[in-house]
Formats: structure tokens, sequence, C-alpha cells
């Protein structure tokens, strides 16, 4: 009698490739692969068609800004000259127009180059503040602070599709992978063979898994890479690397709680109930229950009360000023006070005392606002901490901090901006109180917005720690389902 | 080839195996008779390690059932009472999966066909799938299985029982030839005509225990027929 030894490999293989041809024959493989590629497709057009808005709006803006620029240089030049009548609250040549209501600079961020994978936080927060003199709260704290979690939902975006939809996806494919073999009686045949359950579970993952990701990781990348020509940078490279792991690890964790729930024995229908069970625990209700906790635990900075203090401190402020307020109306009659003389000129005393104001408001309102971000600091550190809790919650930032849609990529354009809002005033400040003429030179050396991209080392870090958590669950779990498999009767 | 040391397998409170031994030697057919519930099939899912033993111990070709699983299912070949196979696949194509996982290669097609057709399936339906198949045929395909396999033991688990008289025939002869080529064979059966023509040696179950074992030359088909009924009815 011969016999042959079949090795651990060919016998993996042998597995794979008839699962392949069964799942093929029965149509649900097409069925379930059709569905994610719709999704996958739309979810990535909802993504680039949000990125693309957000790109035109900040080309606007900065259309806008060169356009007012070139026409204050034209009317200074046109005022100096004496060519131009003197309007009192729109001469360029008065530093509090130029610093307010006349110029002002647009800070913006620019998408980053991934930022179709995942909308994020990128259509609730702004992407450009205008900076003038004014009290940087009227600017930058007139919407909603909100807490991270209570933006994950409602978005149909890939990142929507990855977090919300695969895993269901998943389970349409794994829940029963081995109660299906039990209940057709298969099982039996095929464990009368040397074959190992473990094996047999491993063969009929690795097709799934490879179906799934075939889908839902290549499509996504080459459509940008074809694009985006941005996203062809060795950098960008790198994280869509981060985000295939990300992602793989994803489907990965799915694929071994399907496993790990097919090896207590339980019928196919059991197992449905369990698998969708599981989903509405990780993906729906921990993420609202840590939503909740976040809130109480770190409460939201409270709307109405800076409102209230901004203004107690604006009626302050204005109080304060009053005085300059009175003589604004005899420009009217005599426009030539507001002639260049000497490189110098005589700022309205309304406009002064606004802009005195206003500062004042902002050094009265800082305390508040400090304790603000702390407050929203804090928030974030306790939904890094609380994340590690759910594997959609996980995934989540991570896919957010790809595409450069994520809370600390927008708190780093609020700090950059309010530095800049800073740059701007003292700029400002020394013109205005002493009472100097703006120069067309002085229009070439007003500050100029710079974004500075978030430190890719801190991205990559918090992207690959969360990528090696969610593969070392995913391990535990197939490693429990193996161990389990084996050990178990097959009846 | 095949022995059962000691075997006790427990099901909560239920005893469906109580102390058995015994020992199928190469080139013997084993028959095994007993009512429905007497632990007929406990003892062969023991012997593939579809159940694990609450004590004793069970051994094929002196390899260790339950520590050495896949060693042990490489000698041995299973037919089932009900052959399951994928009914999206022809028959052929489940000759062709189940034949390479057992040996470990890929059967060309004209073997393929040749096994079917010593199974008894016509060649004609090797190419249907097999969820247009009767019971029998697809009990054919099983013993196809089997043969592909070319195992040195049989666990046979009431393997007549979907096939008609002369399948069931030709099945015992092929049972016979597996035999005299050094084959050891261990049946399940209610069929007592099946057992005493085919078998060397008969075994009688009762409630979990192995109550009576002959040779089956010993006993003529009405002796065997009364100790059966008096085992039965004690």
């Amino acid at each position: 009698m011969k016999t042959m030894q079949p090795r651990p490999l060919s016998t993996l293989s042998l597995v794979v490739l008839h699962e392949a041809r069964i799942l093929v024959r029965d149509r649900t493989l097409l069925l379930v692969c059709c569905v994610l590629a719709l999704m996958v497709g739309y979810g990535l057009f909802v993504g680039l068609a949000q990125a693309t808005l957000r790109e035109r709006m900040v080309a606007q803006v900065l259309k806008h800004e060169r356009e007012t620029q070139t026409a204050n240089s034209g009317t200074l030049q046109s005022v100096l000259a004496g060519q131009t009548a003197l309007i009192p609250f729109a001469n360029p040549a008065n530093p509090a127009a130029m610093a307010g209501t006349l110029s002002g600079r647009y800070a913006t961020m620019p998408n980053a180059p991934l930022a179709a994978l995942a909308i994020g936080q990128s259509d609730m927060m702004p992407n450009y503040y205008r900076i003038t003199y004014l009290s940087k709260v009227q600017f930058m704290y007139d919407t909603e602070i909100e807490n991270p979690w209570n933006l994950l939902s409602g978005h149909f975006d890939l990142a929507f599709v990855i977090v919300f939809v695969l895993p269901l996806l998943v389970t349409t494919l794994g829940y029963n992978l081995l109660s299906a073999e039990r209940e057709h009686g298969t099982l039996r045949m095929l464990c009368s063979q040397p074959l190992s359950v473990a094996t047999l579970m491993i063969g009929k993952v690795v097709v799934r898994v490879l179906a799934l990701l075939a889908i839902v990781i290549p499509v996504p990348l080459v459509v940008l890479l074809l694009i985006r020509p941005e996203a062809r940078s060795a950098e960008q490279l790198v994280l869509m690397l981060s985000w295939s792991a990300l992602v793989a690890a994803y489907g990965l964790f799915w694929f071994a709680v399907a496993a790990l729930v097919n090896t207590f024995g339980r019928s196919s229908s059991t197992n449905a109930l369990i698998m969708v069970a599981l989903w509405t625990i990780f993906v729906l209700i921990l993420p609202v229950t840590m939503n909740l906790a976040v809130g109480l635990v770190s409460p939201a900075p409270s709307r109405t009360e800076l409102a209230s203090r901004t203004r107690v401190a604006t009626a302050e402020s204005l109080r304060e000023y009053e005085d300059l307020y009175s003589a604004d109306y005899r420009y009217a009659s005599d426009p030539e006070a507001l002639l260049v003389k000497d490189e110098r000129i005589e700022v309205p005393s309304r406009m002064r005392g606004f802009f005195l104001a206003k500062q004042k408001v902002d050094e009265q309102i800082e305390p508040l606002l400090k304790r603000f971000d702390q407050q929203l600091l804090q928030q974030q550190k306790l939904v890094d901490r609380l994340s590690l809790l759910s594997p959609a919650m996980l995934i989540n930032e991570a896919l957010t901090s790809i595409a450069g849609t994520d809370s600390r990529r927008f708190l780093a354009f609020k700090d950059q901006t309010e530095a800049f809002h800073k740059r701007w005033r003292q700029y400002f400040s020394p013109r205005i109180l002493e009472s100097r003429a703006m120069t067309v030179r002085d229009l070439s050396s007003l500050p100029r917005w710079h974004w500075v991209e978030m430190p890719a080392s801190e991205i990559r870090w918090s992207i690959w720690w969360r990528a090696m958590l969610m593969l070392a669950l995913a391990s535990v779990l197939g490693g429990l389902a193996l161990a389990r498999s084996s050990r178990g009767s097959i009846e | 080839m095949l022995d059962a040391i000691e075997v006790t397998k427990q099901f909560g409170a239920k005893r469906a195996l109580d102390n058995v031994s015994l020992s199928v030697l190469p080139g013997e057919i084993y028959c095994l008779l007993g009512a429905n519930g007497a632990g007929k099939t406990t003892l062969v899912n023991l012997f593939l390690n579809f159940l694990q033993p609450t004590s004793g111990s069970l051994q094929i070709g002196k390899l260790d059932v339950v520590r050495q699983p896949l060693e042990t299912k490489r000698l041995l070949a299973y037919i089932p009472e009900q052959v399951t196979l994928y009914g999206v696949l022809s028959g052929l194509e489940n000759l062709a999966f189940f034949s390479s996982l057992a040996i470990g290669e890929h059967l060309p097609r004209q073997r393929l066909l040749e096994l079917l057709e010593a199974a008894g399936l016509p060649r004609q339906a090797a190419d249907n799938r097999v969820a247009t198949y009767s019971k029998g045929m697809r009990q054919k395909v099983g013993i196809a299985i089997a043969l592909a396999k070319n195992a040195k033991a049989l666990l046979l688990d009431e393997p007549t029982s979907g096939l008609d008289p002369s399948a069931a025939n030709e099945f015992s002869e092929l049972l016979v030839k597996a035999s005299n080529d050094g084959v050891t064979v261990l049946t399940t059966t209610h069929d007592l005509f099946h057992a005493k023509q085919t078998g060397t040696r008969i075994g009688i179950m009762k409630q979990g225990r192995l109550v009576e074992e002959l040779r089956s030359e010993e006993v003529s088909h009405a002796d065997l027929e009364a100790l059966y009924l008096k085992h039965m009815r004690s």
C-alpha cells in the first residue's frame, strides 16, 4: 500500500483552491465582492469630492487675497500720489484699515495628499481663517468644539466603508466557516483525511481575506496614485503602506473573531447572531458609550461660558476706550486730515480704539481659551486611551491620521493660526499706535502665512502602533481559535 | 492494526462506551453489530479522532489516534452511512479534491474516472453536479475516495445502508478483495446477513459494551441471529 505524506503547505494550498472554487461556484464571493467594490468606489468618490471642494475653497480665498493685495497696492500708490480721493475707513495708508477690514491674510491648511481616504473632521472644522486685528474669539471659536467621537459617524466615505461595512461583509463570509461544513456533513469527510481543522480554517480564512483585501486595499490606492500626483512621494507611499497594514489587520481581526465564534460548535444562525451582536458592540455601542464617558470624565468646554465671557470682556474693553470713538465725523468735513505727511498718518481714533479694544478682549479671554484648549487636549488624550477598547475606534483614529483629517492636525492648524494672528497684531500695533503710514514697501513685508505640516514621524508612530496593536489582537484571537479547533471534537 | 484498549466514552451522565477493548488484525473484516445507541458509531468516531476517549486509548498501526491524529488518518479511509459531498462540484471534482487531500497529489482525470467506475458510478454521471446524485451515487463516490486513498485500514459506518442489493453485493466483494490485499476493515452494520457473509470476525455491542466476539466461520446465519436476539432481549 502506498501512502503519500502530504506536506502542510500543500494541504493548505489544496484547501485554499478548493474553497475558492466553492465560493465562486455558489456566487457568494462574487456578490460580496461586488457590494464591497461598489461601496469602496462610492466612498472614495465622496472622499475625493470633499477633498476637491476644500481645495477649491482654499484656492478661492487665496485668489481673493491676491486680488485684494493687488488692489490695495494700486490704491495705496494712488493715494500716496494724491490721485485718489480719501475715504476715511478704506485708506490703505492707514495701518488700522490694513490690519482689519481692508486687507487681512488667510491662514489656510492644505489637504493632506491622502485626504480622500477619510473625511474625518474635515467637513466640520475649517481649513482657512481670515486673519485681521479682530479678536480671535470672533473667527476661531465661532464653531462648536466637538468631542472627536461625535464626528465619527455621518459620512459615507472610505473610512466608513472600512470601519463599519467591512466587518459586516466579513461576517457574511465568515459566520459559517466551520458550522456550514458541520451542518452539511462535509466536515466529517474532510476530517477523516489527514487534514486538521486548524488548517481547514486557515485555508478558508485565507481565501476570504484575500478576496476582500484585493478590493478594499489596491482600488483606492491605485486611484489615488493615478489622479493625485502629490500622493506619489516616498513619504506618502509609506503612509499608503501603513494604511494597507491597518486595513489588513482590521479585516484579519474580524476574521479571527469569526473563526473563534465558529469553534464553539454552534449552528450557523447562532454564529451569525453572535457576529452581528459583536459588531454592534464593537462598532456602535462601545464608541457611543465611550463618547458619553469622554463627555462625563472630560466635558466639552462650555460654549455659553465662552460667549458670556467674551461679551463681558468686549463690553469692558469698549467702555475702556469709549472716549476714542467720538471724533471720527470730522473726517467727512476735513478729509485732508487723513493725508500722509512725512510717512505719518492720523489713524482715526475710533479705529485705534477698536484695535485696542479687540486686543484687550483677547488678553482677557486668553486664560479661558487656554482652559478650552486644555480641555480639548484632555479629551483627545482620553479618546486615545479609550480607543484601545474598540477596534473600530482604534482604526478610525489611525485612518483619519493618515488622511490628515484627524483632530490633531486641526488643532495644529488652530495653534499655528493663533501664532500668526499674534504676529499680525504685533506687526500693526506699533504702526497704529505711533500713527505710521503704510508704504508700498510695507505691503510686501506684511506677515506671511506658512502652514507647517505635522512631523511625519509623529503621524507614522501613531499609525503603526495602532496597526501593530490591531494585528496583535487579531493574532491572539486567531491563535485562540486555532488552539480551540485543534482541541475540540468535530461532532 | 486497529486497537481499542479499555476505551470508555462518557457524554455527561451517559456512558456511550464502557471499557471496550478490541483488536482488528491486518486482512480482517470486523463487523460490529448492535442496536441503535449501542456505541458502534461512537467507537468509529473515536478511531477517527472526531471524539476523544474519556479513558483508554485507540491505536491504528501502533500509532495513538489522539496524539498522532494526522498520521493515523493517513493510514485509514472512512465511509459513513451518509456520504456528504460538495453539491456544487461534480462527482469527479469531489473525488479529485478528497483524493488530493488524502494522498497529497493530484490524480489524472483518467485515473479518477477509473476509480469512480470501480466504485460503480456510471461514467456519464462523473461530470454531473453531486447535488443531482442519489444517496447511492454519493455513496459510490465515497467508495471511490476510499479506493483512491489506498489505505491500510477501512472504517465503515453502515456503508451499505443506501445501496441497492446489487450495489451492496458489489461493495461486499470490494471489501473482500481489499481484505485479501491485507487491508484491515472495521464496519458497523445492522445487516446480520452481510456481517456473516463478509466478516471474518463479528462483535456484538450492547449499551456501550462489547458483549460478544466470534469468528464468522464458527456460526451459521441462524445461530448468529439467535445469538444477536438473545443479547438484545437480555
